[in-house]
């Protein structure tokens, strides 16, 4: 009784034996013996997967998860005279999350500042000050304030768990978050800017962005409590808007994103709000989706995603 | 899924029958062509003498003024009025067919999202949009300068689309067909005859290099006249706070070929060789006699 750690192609990289004293019992356990013993790679840059097909497992999903015991994929040593599989992949250098999120929000926060003064002082940020009109220095105090928030909040109070993600994603994140700025700080900071003409719709943005920021602040500022430090617990969220939906922080992201297009109106910005709107939609089906799942007829049936009795 | 069915199948005849069009066009213009420049009118009642090597060299000529690249043309002597007239006669008789037939595909971008073709919707829309994008606000949009821009690369273009879509569409007609008819119960490699797949995995190998070039070529060549023109350019002020330089966007798009082409050559490549291979697969399973009753345990998925 043996069991085999193959790569995608079939090719064998480790036979262990289930028997023997030092045999893995653990997902943790085969993680270590393969980077001690079988290809070299680190944990955290493993995947390893149960064969297709296999019936044996008596987990749906067939993702040998760190934190599990071989036994509940069906790996045991009493099934018969069996032989295992378990398919292994190199994800590939991994970076922290907290690493690509504090990179991905640096560059806005660098880049409006920078584009602001090239564009209306030169070099001479003061200058770039005195000549921009006072949208322009409301745009760039809000949009500043916005993602130093977000830089403080990744220092703070996200509690993330272990997880990493592949460094090809830190290049695209970052790609998105400081492109975007640059392109969304050309217009609003252009010499030929045209304010909003109305002052009502310039205070109501401004109230929205204020409502949005510090509801969203109060919300992962919950979120955080809900997790004990060091821990991976995961619990239903209640109070607060989060009575009427599953991702309350993207409802008050998207409204101060609202707030910064009322104030500023350019279409790069609302195309900026479109696509993070749209990206936050698809993240927050799938966490509403995992509590459905996790907590079952516990999760309030009458919860929306992400957009209070809407969607 | 009995409708979507039919459906593709019907959409990939109409498609097939339409670049058969668009080919056929070609040829014919290219034919006549020839037989008014190089035959003086004596082809079309010679056939017997066809292969002679002074028509060949005819022949191989006009198929050089098809694919050659613009320096290459112009030293090759192609700059003369006959052969401008000629391209003139061939944009004048496939653009609007072109437009229409190319403009149709948007509807493969549904069917991946309806889930009636199985493909990769980001590959598909990269490759659909930038055809879109050369046709319409390139070659559409300066047809009117046709000897300043757009002879640079039109019939590359067209020769090497029509000939890779007459051959992409009828394997796919075979194929939705014999999906249709038999309910899904056949393979791939069942309803499409070898040479079919081999012809359909093997033309992109030349023609997506002629076609890409015959691409840049034409942006290329339309840059000054865009800036001339200040086609498709809104300036700042403006309430909406929004500027565009249809320039500067060429420019990304062609810096965006870069990554895109090596990308996009070593999917198909990729696609070639799991496709051909399972074709082969197929082919020796089936001649086999010990085993003509057996199927083939993993069928290739219908894509």
């Amino acid at each position: 009784m043996s069991l085999s750690i193959q790569s995608r192609s079939g090719r064998e990289l480790l036979r262990l034996s289930l028997r023997e004293p030092g045999a893995p019992q653990t997902v943790d356990d085969l993680q270590q013996l393969l980077w001690l013993q079988g290809p070299r790679v680190k944990p955290l840059r493993q995947r390893l997967t149960l064969p297709t097909g296999v019936a044996s497992a008596p987990k749906a999903r067939s993702l040998l998860e760190a934190g599990h015991k071989l036994e509940e994929y069906g790996i045991r040593v009493d099934a018969g005279a069996q032989d295992f599989v378990v398919h292994f992949k190199d994800l590939g250098p991994q970076v922290s999350w907290r690493g690509v999120f504090l990179a991905e929000y640096l560059g806005p926060l660098v880049l409006f500042p920078i584009v602001f003064t090239l564009q209306l002082g030169g070099l001479d940020f003061s200058y770039a000050w005195h000549r921009a009109l006072p949208q322009q220095r409301a745009a760039l105090v809000a949009w500043t304030l916005h993602f130093a928030k977000r830089e403080l909040e990744t220092l703070f109070v996200h509690r993330f768990s272990n997880a990493t993600m592949p460094w090809r994603n830190l290049v695209k994140n970052c790609a998105y978050y400081w492109g975007f700025a640059t392109y969304v700080a050309y217009f609003v900071c252009h010499p030929r800017y045209t304010p909003v003409a109305s002052h009502i719709q310039f205070w109501i943005g401004v109230l929205c962005f204020g409502i949005g920021e510090l509801g969203n602040l109060v919300c992962h500022w919950r979120l955080r409590q809900l997790r004990p430090a060091g821990t991976r617990l995961r619990q239903i969220p209640y109070g607060f808007l989060f009575e009427l939906v599953s991702c309350p922080n993207y409802t008050f992201e998207v409204l101060a994103w609202v707030g910064f297009n009322l104030m500023t109106q350019t279409i790069a910005g609302i195309l900026f709000m479109l696509v993070g709107t749209l990206q936050m939609m698809i993240w927050a089906q799938a966490k509403h989706r995992q509590y459905l799942k996790e907590f079952g007829t516990l999760y309030p049936r009458s919860r929306k995603r992400m957009f209070p009795f809407i969607w | 899924m009995a409708y979507g069915k039919t459906w593709i199948f019907v959409y990939n005849l109409v498609q097939f029958g339409g670049w058969s069009w668009i080919f056929l066009e070609l040829c014919l213009c290219s034919f006549q062509f020839l037989e008014e420049k190089c035959f003086a009118g004596g082809l079309a009642g010679s056939t017997e003498a066809l292969f002679q090597p002074a028509k060949l060299r005819c022949a191989a000529y006009v198929l050089v003024g098809w694919w050659a690249p613009p320096p290459l043309r112009a030293f090759l002597g192609f700059a003369n009025s006959n052969w401008q007239r000629f391209e003139f006669q061939v944009l004048r008789s496939t653009l609007k067919p072109l437009l229409v037939f190319q403009t149709l595909t948007l509807l493969e971008l549904v069917h991946t999202v309806l889930g009636w073709v199985r493909a990769s919707l980001a590959t598909t829309a990269l490759q659909i949009c930038s055809r879109l994008f050369v046709l319409w606000f390139i070659v559409a949009s300066f047809a009117s300068k046709y000897e300043e821009c757009i002879n640079t690369g039109y019939l590359a273009l067209l020769s090497a689309w029509s000939a890779t879509e007459v051959v992409r569409y009828a394997y796919f007609t075979v194929l939705s067909y014999g999906n249709m008819a038999s309910r899904g119960l056949l393979s791939v490699h069942e309803v499409v005859p070898r040479w079919l797949t081999w012809l359909r995995y093997s033309l992109f190998l030349v023609l997506y290099p002629i076609g890409v070039s015959a691409e840049i070529w034409l942006v290329l060549g339309a840059l000054p006249w865009i800036r001339e023109t200040n086609f498709l350019r809104v300036r700042m002020p403006n309430t909406f706070n929004f500027a565009f330089d249809f320039s500067i966007f060429c420019a990304i798009a062609l810096l965006g070929y870069i990554p895109g082409l090596p990308f996009l050559y070593g999917h198909m490549l990729k696609q070639r060789k799991r496709h051909l291979a399972a074709a082969r697969r197929h082919a020796t399973i089936t001649d086999s006699p010990a085993q003509t009753t057996e199927r083939p345990a993993h069928r290739a998925k219908l894509d």
